[in-house]
């Protein structure tokens, strides 16, 4: 064991692991944004922006995140447009998990028995308040379980992001491996860090879970 | 672009796919295997063996495939075992999917009403057969949405193998977009060609799931 070959790059995967944490947030912020317009295309009242959706949700859970993240870094800049590598990670894994996202949204909002909704219009509500204060409570409920799934998943995702030399964990490790002949110690650290994230992502959730936990009445 | 090279590239991805498809199903064998191991040791297993498979699901699940993929490729030469590149991702791959395919099986083998064991047991049948052919054909029945989600899943993952160096539809999109300068292009094909794969096998899934209700 090479413990003090680790110890002399600890600030290296920090900084890695920093950088991870912060494409898994930029990527969750821009997921649960995009999550909202996908759910709200898919059970709209007009067919053609129903399509729209269902498309989008079938070419972006169909295609791989690293395909994803190669066509906005490197195919757009031959249309002209330039994105930093970080930008394109985090707006390719912030469309993909919008399809997933979306579709959890629209689970959670199906999930609340119509009569929710009939009885907030029968107290004469507007659809729109009966959505915020009815239905979207009660569903935001019941969507914190996957959505936490999904947060674990984009987290694990993120390492892709080296594949254009975003400076995360990975890419950290990669570098690391480069310089050393130290493969398990490398490789063990940067999986037990990765391990740690998605555990502390895990505990937070169940903390949630449990402060507002689904109410069946 | 001339067609005949349009059509020479479109041949080159289709390779590229098949090695996709390859690496798909080796990865989904060990995973179903391997899998299945998991969730009965987790079931019915010797206690201490059923945690250990348990430990095993919870890390596999909290690290990313890449990271494991880069690191046994990196680290097995070291310890001597010179394995080629596609054996290593088919068994990294395959043990790493199998954490989710055992999750997806052990929660369809818990679904089966315990009534079927008692009725089976009332019968006289002995454990093995009872598991065989009673529990097992029902689970499978509600394993299979699952499953094919979590073998969708391994399927983009094989795109993988193209960041530690091997080659396959990813590696064919760059090395087409490189000599031809037509990248956007080029990649977009490449996913035209992972959503041919991947919807077919979600559109076979739903198919066969609705024949299987009947049967």
């Amino acid at each position: 064991m090479n413990l003090a070959f680790i110890l002399n790059n600890a600030p290296l995967l920090m900084e890695g692991a920093a950088m991870t944490v912060a494409l898994a947030i930029g990527a969750l912020l821009g997921a649960t944004l995009g999550g909202g317009v996908v759910a709200f295309l898919r059970m709209s009242r007009y067919a053609p922006l129903r399509h729209v959706g269902t498309g989008f949700v079938e070419i972006m859970r169909n295609t791989p995140i690293l395909v994803q993240i190669f066509v906005l870094y490197f195919g757009l800049p031959t249309l002209g447009v330039h994105m930093s590598a970080f930008t394109s990670a985090v707006l390719a894994m912030s469309l993909q998990n919008s399809a997933y996202i979306g579709e959890i949204y629209r689970a959670g909002l199906e999930s609340i028995h119509p009569r929710q909704r009939e009885a907030a219009l029968a107290l004469g509500m507007m659809p729109g308040l009966a959505l915020r204060v009815i239905l979207l409570p009660q569903a935001l409920r019941r969507v914190l379980p996957p959505l936490g799934n999904q947060l674990i998943i984009i987290v694990k995702d993120t390492s892709v992001a080296s594949t254009i030399a975003v400076a995360e964990l990975t890419q950290a490790s990669k570098l690391l491996l480069d310089r050393s002949a130290a493969p398990y110690e490398t490789f063990a650290t940067v999986a037990l860090i990765y391990l740690a994230i998605s555990a502390g992502v895990a505990g937070v959730l169940k903390l949630v879970e449990w402060r507002y936990p689904v109410r069946v009445s | 672009m001339t067609s005949a090279l349009l059509i020479s590239s479109a041949l080159y991805l289709a390779q590229g796919a098949l090695v996709t498809v390859g690496l798909s199903f080796g990865m989904i064998a060990v995973a179903t295997v391997a899998g299945m191991l998991l969730a009965l040791l987790r079931l019915y297993g010797w206690r201490p063996l059923g945690l250990l498979a348990a430990a095993y699901g919870l890390a596999a699940r909290g690290v990313p495939l890449l990271v494991l993929l880069i690191g046994s490729y990196f680290s097995l030469p070291y310890l001597g075992l010179d394995l080629p590149l596609w054996l290593v991702v088919v068994l990294i791959g395959g043990l790493y999917f199998a954490a989710y395919a055992a999750e997806v099986f052990r929660a369809a083998l818990a679904a089966v009403p315990r009534t079927q064991w008692d009725a089976g047991r009332a019968l006289g049948m002995r454990r093995v057969q009872l598991f065989t052919i009673v529990i097992l054909p029902q689970a499978r029945r509600l394993s299979l949405p699952p499953f094919l989600n979590v073998a969708l899943v391994a399927v983009k993952n094989t795109s993988l193998v193209s960041a530690i160096g091997g080659w396959e539809l990813v590696a064919a999109g760059r090395e087409i977009g490189e000599r031809t300068m037509e990248i956007l292009p080029a990649y977009l094909a490449v996913a035209a060609f992972y959503f041919v794969i991947c919807f077919s096998i979600s559109r076979i899934g739903r198919h066969v799931e609705k024949k299987m209700r009947y049967v």
